[in-house]
């Protein structure tokens, strides 16, 4: 699956930090992000609500309102543009041309007044010099790309008169109207019954990989992770706990959450008499997030220096990431230790 | 009772989901219809003749897709709508007269726990307030002492402490309201819950605790639930029995078990195929172009409700409806294919 990536990043992405200026103080949404995507590549930014992943993408398309958004340092660097400084006409420009987004909900993200091929010409003519008939012609054979059968007809249509599963597809002929560089899906799905997230899901990689775009996609459902992406970045109350290529992340996660996380969803053939693993406690308030590791109130491995200081990132070979002090050479003894007593630990053990 | 609510405070213990299961019919449901209108003398058949029986003890699962009349299903046997037409009887007592003094009872011993557990808290009622209100309902502690150790002890049930009775639902996580929700439903000693995606909304890491804690409650206090969700590889771990439903019809019903190893109807099939396995060796299954999508439930087809997406589909699914049919080893199939 890699072979299809070309090494030439199209995004970078580099200790992002963005909060939100509340009433009840400064919320810490993002914490110091570092990720890329080459074009043709996947990247699954997974983590639960409140972890920071929809704030992250929107930043790269600065969607955020700012106040209360704030982008208090790091960097975003799409297609050679700095998009942290950059303008609004600069960020016009770049929305809908090298980057497009597909949201949650379809129901929401379409307007219901305007026809829906008019909602994907507008986009056509916004980034094109061309005559409208012809911007029209264009939006019919989107939506025909985009599997609506009758695009003809369809286009003429309201959202309303579409189904929950067409209307995820007209969003997805939106957002790909000027083929764009970059595919951002926040949660695509997850509103979605599951033969029609397959059905889009499917629709998404082919296109993907007709145009050879970067995708960054959004989502909290770990099926659909394994399925989709090619790389996978696991968040945790604003910041890359863990990221690596998909099969080193499923198969030998390193970080207790990234860890506890997989043990925590069923699996088919589970057994049934134990319970299921469940990671105690809750996420932080981000308002005033832990000195330490934001993870260490919920880990079963704390330490007395995950409390206290942020974990560095360790880079562990073929770009996998992990920020945990188990992975201090210091921190080994007192792994092997409490990983033994626990019993929790999977095979790989978790330090080196 | 008591004595059980006593002991829940201890360590979680695991329970097979076989453990509670009995072969006692506790509800037994038969040829429940729930027809909405919709106005120009339209209407949606949301429930559309649906016949089965749900034994003490059990979770029964109810799987399918938004649409498919789960949610209907479980509020009409709640009470919560009124059937049009169909039976419903409560350990071998008919319950479709609205009033009478068993549909009295039935209401005490069944409980809800809701999707949502943000929208079904009144955020103006403290925590032990919401707890506490179906024991003030039906009067059931005498003094404000009983009343409050019975919301210590419900709270405690749930993994919450007593002194969160006097705060507010905003004060706490979705994981802790779901909680919340479930130590009310808990309060007059339920002897059957509707889970209705009662894990759905919440994060993965939370999911995980509360179906571990449903489990525990179903063991600890012999509960008989009816789960309705839609994430299968959750459905497939809790639930003894489940029932696939589509357009307002039960498709499937059997051993979850073995519903989930070798589907039967081709709408399970489908279901089944198109679950993503949370790894990324496991190849992804393609599903073929036609898979189309449900059709509305105004317009159900004449003959089989799934007949438009079928892969196997004859000129006799379009005209005739199959009912369920007995396979054998308890399992129940709603197909021509079986015939």
């Amino acid at each position: 699956m890699a072979d299809d990536t070309s090494k030439k990043p199209l995004l970078v992405v580099k200790d992002l930090q963005v909060s939100f200026d509340t009433a009840s103080g400064e919320v810490q949404a993002v914490r110091g992000v570092s990720f890329h995507v080459s074009p043709g590549e996947t990247l699954a930014l997974v983590g639960e609500s409140g972890s920071g992943k929809s704030v992250t993408a929107q930043t790269i398309m600065r969607l955020n309102p700012e106040p209360p958004a704030r982008i208090k340092a790091g960097s975003v660097m799409l297609d050679g543009v700095e998009v942290t400084k950059a303008d609004d006409k600069t960020m016009q420009d770049l929305r809908g041309k090298t980057v497009g987004m597909v949201f949650q909900d379809p129901m929401t993200a379409m307007n219901p007044t305007m026809r829906v091929g008019r909602q994907i010409d507008e986009v056509v003519l916004e980034h094109n010099k061309i005559a409208n008939s012809e911007a029209w012609e264009r939006a019919v054979r989107i939506i025909d790309a985009v599997r609506i059968p009758n695009a003809a007809d369809r286009a003429r249509q309201y959202p309303s008169q579409f189904s929950g599963g067409m209307r995820q597809r007209g969003v997805i002929g939106i957002s790909i109207a000027n083929v764009p560089k970059l595919l951002i899906a926040d949660e695509p799905t997850t509103a979605l019954d599951v033969t029609i997230q397959a059905q889009i899901i499917d629709l998404l990689l082919s296109i993907q990989k007709e145009e050879r775009m970067a995708m960054i996609f959004i989502t909290h459902d770990l099926g659909v992770t394994a399925q989709v992406a090619h790389r996978i970045a696991v968040m945790y109350a604003g910041r890359i706990v863990e990221q690596g290529d998909a099969h080193t992340i499923y198969h030998h996660p390193v970080h207790p959450y990234t860890k506890g996380l997989l043990k925590s969803v069923p699996k088919p053939g589970q057994d049934r008499s134990v319970d299921l693993y469940a990671i105690e406690g809750a996420p932080p308030n981000l308002i005033d997030p832990p000195k330490g590791c934001a993870f260490s109130p919920r880990c079963e491995k704390c330490m007395r220096i995950c409390k206290e200081l942020q974990p560095p990132a360790t880079d562990l070979g073929h770009g996998h990431v992990c920020s945990c002090w188990l992975l201090d050479p210091r921190a080994k003894a007192v792994a092997d230790a409490v990983g033994a007593g626990a019993g929790t630990s999977s095979e790989e053990g978790g330090a080196r | 009772m008591s004595e059980s609510l006593g002991e829940a405070t201890g360590v979680p213990q695991a329970g097979a989901p076989a453990a509670t299961a009995t072969k006692e019919p506790y509800l037994e449901v038969a040829n429940l219809k729930k027809y909405f209108p919709v106005g120009h003398h339209r209407t949606v058949k949301a429930v559309d003749d649906v016949t089965f029986t749900v034994y003490r003890g059990e979770t029964l699962a109810l799987v399918g897709e938004s649409g498919c009349g789960k949610s209907t299903l479980g509020r009409t046997i709640l009470g919560l709508y009124k059937p049009t037409s169909g039976s419903i009887k409560y350990q071998g007592k008919e319950m479709s007269g609205f009033h009478s003094a068993d549909r009295k009872a039935f209401a005490r011993k069944a409980q809800m726990i809701f999707q949502d557990p943000y929208a079904s808290l009144n955020p103006r009622m403290s925590v032990g307030d919401i707890v506490a209100e179906g024991l003030d309902i039906h009067h059931l502690c005498k003094t404000e002492e009983e009343r409050d150790a019975r919301i210590e002890e419900l709270l405690h049930l749930v993994g919450l402490n007593s002194e969160q009775a006097d705060r507010y639902p905003s004060e706490f996580s979705g994981g802790q309201r779901q909680r919340i929700g479930i130590a009310r439903a808990l309060a007059l000693n339920p002897e059957f819950i509707v889970c209705d995606e009662a894990v759905s909304a919440l994060d993965v890491s939370i999911q995980a605790q509360i179906v571990n804690l449903l489990r525990r409650l179903q063991s600890q206090m012999g509960l008989t639930y009816l789960f309705i969700a839609h994430n299968l590889n959750m459905v497939r771990y809790i639930s003894h029995r489940v029932a696939v439903m589509y357009l307002g019809t039960i498709v499937e019903l059997g051993d979850a078990e073995e519903v989930f190893q070798s589907p039967a109807h081709p709408y399970t099939q489908m279901l089944v195929d198109v679950l993503p396995v949370a790894d990324p060796d496991v190849p992804r299954k393609v599903l073929a172009r036609e898979s189309g999508e449900m059709p509305s439930p105004i317009d159900v087809p004449v003959g089989c409700p799934f007949c438009t997406r079928c892969p196997h589909r004859t000129e006799r699914c379009e005209k005739e409806r199959p009912h369920l049919r007995d396979m054998g080893d308890g399992r129940q199939v709603a197909c021509h294919l079986f015939d």
